[in-house]
């Protein structure tokens, strides 16, 4: 056996192992110095170590621990609340920045308001609410915009009327005799068209009130010019 | 017959998770004095034991829900006391505090002990590197089997006992060295 081969199997009774060649271990250390010296320090280690008595805690030590766990715990937030600690340190800024935005838009939306958080509207009479209409049936909405394009067709036209009442009596005369009043369209498609009418016909008497206009202008400057040629 | 001992640290554990603190001082009273005797141990001040003690049973109770229940649960507890006794170390030696571990040690002594052989083989251990350190007193001390060693400092088995093969071998020359063995030259 060499000294190799003795120091394994030290450790292996070390470990608490029964050697099968413990006459072997004996013979070589009966031979060799170093070994022997090593064996002897084994066993007394061995020995110290076992006959070691367990360290005691102090008898307070139970309490204190409780307490400070106590503490901890109830200082802790939920899981839910923390960032997850897989996350890291990057993870957990995210979380606050995170939090940090919530807070700003919080504010902002207090100081400009935002449409969802603007105070709700005033509430209506009782009675009010709880008389509710029933919704509107798709024909009614139909005739609806049918009647709202034919009245903007009506009311252009006779804005224009007034318009050239003003400026030319005699065209408004000949317009109105020309063109007579719309009559309300029967359909959604004959409403359409009754507007292209309307904005046609309004489109040609702007051009013929700002002809008009023109004309009148050109006059009343030439008179002047001529009057001031006289003087 | 009643059950075992991981049947019983996974109840207790169970019990400490819902919040039971006839649980959680149970835990506390069942592995306070391993946590306490490996803080000694590594530490070699009593009172800095008692510290990371209290630190380590914050941190089982906080991360108590990670534990695999089916592993036992002691290596588990045990390597994080082993870590806290790193960090601990590593922030001492930044303090200019040093640490009497041949008068401020716990272990309890018997009258009829050889002192002086004790305080050789705790200053051998303490020469040791700390992974060879924590190897020595988790199998010593603690008596804990080499796969929960393995299990507690997250290192395979082959490490773990090449670690402690050379923690003894240190500890023995030491011993050497210091006189405290004596050769019989002739062997009858």
């Amino acid at each position: 056996m060499k000294c190799h081969d003795f120091q394994e199997l030290l450790q292996r009774r070390l470990d608490g192992e029964q050697l099968d060649k413990d006459w072997a271990v004996r013979e070589h250390a009966a031979a060799c110095l170093d070994c022997r010296s090593l064996q002897q320090a084994a066993d007394s280690m061995l020995d110290q170590l076992r006959s070691q008595s367990p360290t005691m805690p102090p008898l307070d030590l139970t309490r204190r621990i409780l307490v400070r766990v106590e503490a901890d715990q109830k200082n802790r937030l939920p899981r839910r609340f923390r960032a997850p600690a897989r996350l890291g340190r990057l993870g957990r800024l995210g979380t606050y920045l995170a939090l940090a935005a919530s807070v700003l838009l919080a504010v902002l939306a207090g100081m400009y308001g935002l449409p969802w958080l603007r105070a709700p509207a005033p509430k209506q009479e009782p009675q009010q609410l709880v008389k509710t209409e029933p919704p509107p049936s798709m024909e009614k909405s139909v005739e609806e915009a049918r009647q709202a394009v034919a009245s903007l067709a009506d009311k252009s036209t006779d804005q224009m009327r007034v318009l050239l009442s003003v400026t030319n009596p005699m065209e408004n005369v000949g317009m109105a005799e020309s063109a007579p009043p719309l009559e309300p369209a029967a359909s959604l498609r004959q409403a359409g068209q009754g507007a292209a009418e309307g904005l046609q016909t309004v489109a040609s008497s702007t051009q013929r009130a700002f002809a008009y206009f023109f004309r009148e202008f050109t006059q009343a400057d030439a008179g002047k010019q001529k009057d001031s040629r006289v003087h | 017959m009643g059950p075992d001992v991981s049947e019983t640290d996974a109840m207790l554990v169970r019990g400490a998770l819902r919040g039971n603190t006839q649980a959680i001082e149970a835990l506390v009273v069942r592995f306070q004095s391993d946590v306490f005797g490996l803080c000694v141990k590594l530490l070699r001040h009593r009172q800095d034991a008692e510290d990371v003690t209290q630190e380590v049973f914050l941190r089982i109770f906080r991360s108590l829900q990670r534990w695999d229940s089916s592993r036992p649960l002691k290596p588990w507890i045990m390597g994080i006391t082993v870590n806290r006794c790193r960090t601990w170390l590593a922030q001492r030696v930044r303090r200019p505090e040093l640490a009497d571990y041949l008068h401020d040690t716990a272990a309890g002594k018997a009258d009829d002990e050889p002192v002086e052989m004790v305080q050789e083989i705790q200053a051998a251990v303490a020469e040791l590197r700390l992974e060879y350190q924590t190897a020595f007193v988790l199998y010593h001390d603690q008596g804990l089997p080499y796969e929960e060693i393995a299990q507690a400092l997250k290192k395979p088995v082959g490490t773990v006992k090449t670690w402690l093969h050379r923690a003894r071998m240190e500890v023995m020359a030491r011993l050497q060295r210091r006189g405290m063995v004596e050769v019989q030259h002739e062997v009858p």
